[in-house]
């Protein structure tokens, strides 16, 4: 999946697992952007007595580099607390959750926000927020959009901040990608072939727990600039978030939670969807998660000669001719400089008429999004390889096809961007997963991601 | 951070640290009685003025290389690193 239980240590830890992170416009407030931190991957909705939760002892954090150099300008941190206000009763809630401050709800979950400024000095912008309760059913969580709604908090300076679970926006054919690189579409073209069929989503009927904050665009430029020029590097920032852990923990015998000091230490890291999914190697997926962006040219050479790159060809004999042809000539002669330019640096002016993306020669793995690009009224899910200059890699939408827009460009679709010479196969153009778009619709404001999927009703079929 | 926390914590404080981080943390359970006992015997009137920065709540220590006299210390939010050979003998000797 986009980051989902992709690593041997994190995908032991879900409270921890950055799954996806997202950053755009936002469409309803152009002022502004719209930045979504996603957490603890494939939440089965039914997941009572103890549903899930932010974890109070993770360090939560939102980063933004405004100058190019991998390393963060402005950073948001989450810190959560939770409260049992009955230990008495197994129950999570002890009737219908009807309000925030309903006495029925036994379990709350509590944070705080905390800016850091280039200065470094903290500046708590809220505190005691309240993330709602999941969504149990009727009965516990009866009119959930208006829980989740009381829950959106608008704090000084116009930022907006919520916490708490969402229905997973991201689509894949998760059963079909990990078998092989099967895609149900062309599975007939396959090594080992089966009739082609329809995709299946993999993420249908479950929940993420996310981090959504609005913030206005003058808060994450250089000096406060307003973006208004695509051409200008300062319209540009680049965007990833983690989660870290205190050093030691020392369990406690009585079942408590222990004691934990030292340093955090981070544990999971997101900017760019799939990278360390299906780019990064395995002895090298955990240690990803611990780097920062501005160390990522130690990771560059698996971009420049992705492994998918190599399989495709011989996963779909004939498919790839052109691709499997540039293959051939060794690796070092053959550099995807598209991918590098997507992923690590931005993409230059130059390439694409009007758009911009680049943010210098540090490889930093970020999401870029060039501010002075203005939403789309009418969104492609294949963001730029679609035209739509407002779509990932500029950023990257709640409903950007992720899975076929990366397909794509590991398959040779982008390379022509760096190689004229070279000439895409077709199939690499019409590479899908079966699947474009969600299986329930996005919200049309703040935080964009639909309500839940409900415990008592939800289907993953 | 580590570097300048480094720089401010002496043997002693650490000594004293540890006590203090046994005493309102109950951590390190296992921690050896003479450590309390070095540090109350050891007091002055500088290390109580180190008393007064002295980081409250849990403070864990390991031997992270006993060969090279390494300990590491969290306290906080840092981490120091001490090379301390006559420091890890005794905490070696101390966990038989």
């Amino acid at each position: 999946m986009s980051s989902h239980r992709e690593a041997p240590a994190i995908s032991k830890d879900p409270v921890a697992d950055n799954t996806d992170v997202y950053a755009f416009v936002s469409p309803d407030t152009p002022s502004t952007v719209t930045i979504l931190a996603n957490f603890i991957p494939l939440e089965e909705p039914a997941g009572g007595p103890n549903f899930f939760q932010f974890g109070d002892d993770v360090l939560y954090e939102i980063m933004i580099d405004n100058n190019g150099d991998g390393v963060e300008d402005v950073t948001y941190q989450f810190r959560f607390q939770t409260e049992t206000q009955n230990p008495k009763t197994f129950l999570y809630n002890t009737g219908p959750i009807t309000g925030l401050d309903s006495a029925a709800w036994n379990l709350r979950q509590s944070y705080s926000v905390t800016r850091r400024g280039p200065s470094g000095l903290p500046t708590v912008l809220g505190s005691d927020l309240l993330s709602p309760p999941v969504r149990i059913g009727p009965r516990s969580t009866p009119n959930y959009p208006s829980l989740a709604n009381a829950a959106i908090y608008t704090l000084d300076g116009g930022i907006k901040v919520f916490a708490g679970q969402r229905d997973e926006g991201f689509y894949v054919d998760l059963g079909s990608i990990f078998d092989l690189a099967t895609l149900r579409p062309f599975q007939n073209l396959h090594l080992i072939p089966t009739a082609a069929a329809s995709g299946r989503d993999g993420t249908k009927g479950y929940n993420v727990h996310t981090i959504a904050v609005q913030l206005p665009k003058t808060d994450l430029t250089q000096g406060g600039s307003d973006p208004s020029d695509p051409a200008d590097s300062k319209s540009v920032i680049g965007v990833w978030a983690s989660a870290s852990r205190r050093k030691a923990l020392i369990r406690d015998s009585d079942g408590e939670p222990g004691q934990s000091a030292g340093p955090w230490v981070q544990v999971s890291r997101l900017g760019n969807p799939l990278i360390n999914e299906v780019v990064i190697p395995l002895g090298k997926k955990d240690f990803w998660n611990s780097q920062d962006p501005k160390k990522d040219h130690q990771f560059v050479r698996y971009y420049r000669d992705p492994e998918l790159q190599n399989l495709l060809p011989v996963l779909y004999p004939g498919v790839f001719p052109n691709l499997a042809a540039l293959l051939t000539q060794p690796a070092a002669s053959r550099p995807r400089a598209d991918l590098v330019a997507i992923l690590l640096t931005g993409i230059p002016a130059g390439i694409i008429p009007g758009f911009q993306n680049f943010t210098g020669a540090t490889p930093a793995d970020m999401l870029r999004l060039n501010m002075a690009i203005p939403p789309t009224a009418s969104p492609s899910r294949l963001g730029i390889l679609g035209g739509d200059l407002a779509g990932f890699p500029n950023g990257r939408r709640v409903f950007d096809d992720a899975v076929d827009i990366e397909l794509r460009a590991v398959a040779g679709a982008t390379y022509p961007l760096v190689a004229p010479g070279y000439t895409a196969d077709a199939a690499a153009g019409l590479l899908v997963d079966g699947l474009d778009i969600n299986d329930v619709p996005y919200l049309s404001s703040f935080p964009y991601l639909a309500d839940p999927q409900e415990g008592y009703e939800h289907s993953h079929d | 951070m580590a570097g300048r926390a480094q720089r401010g914590l002496s043997r002693r404080r650490f000594l004293k640290g540890t006590a203090v981080g046994l005493g309102t943390a109950g951590l390190i359970a296992a921690a050896p009685a003479w450590m309390v006992a070095t540090s109350g015997d050891t007091t002055s009137q500088a290390e109580s003025n180190e008393d007064a920065s002295t980081p409250s709540g849990s403070l864990v220590a390991y031997v992270r290389d006993a060969a090279k006299g390494e300990v590491v210390i969290l306290s906080g939010t840092t981490e120091v690193v001490r090379k301390d050979r006559t420091l890890v003998a005794r905490l070696v000797s101390a966990a038989k």
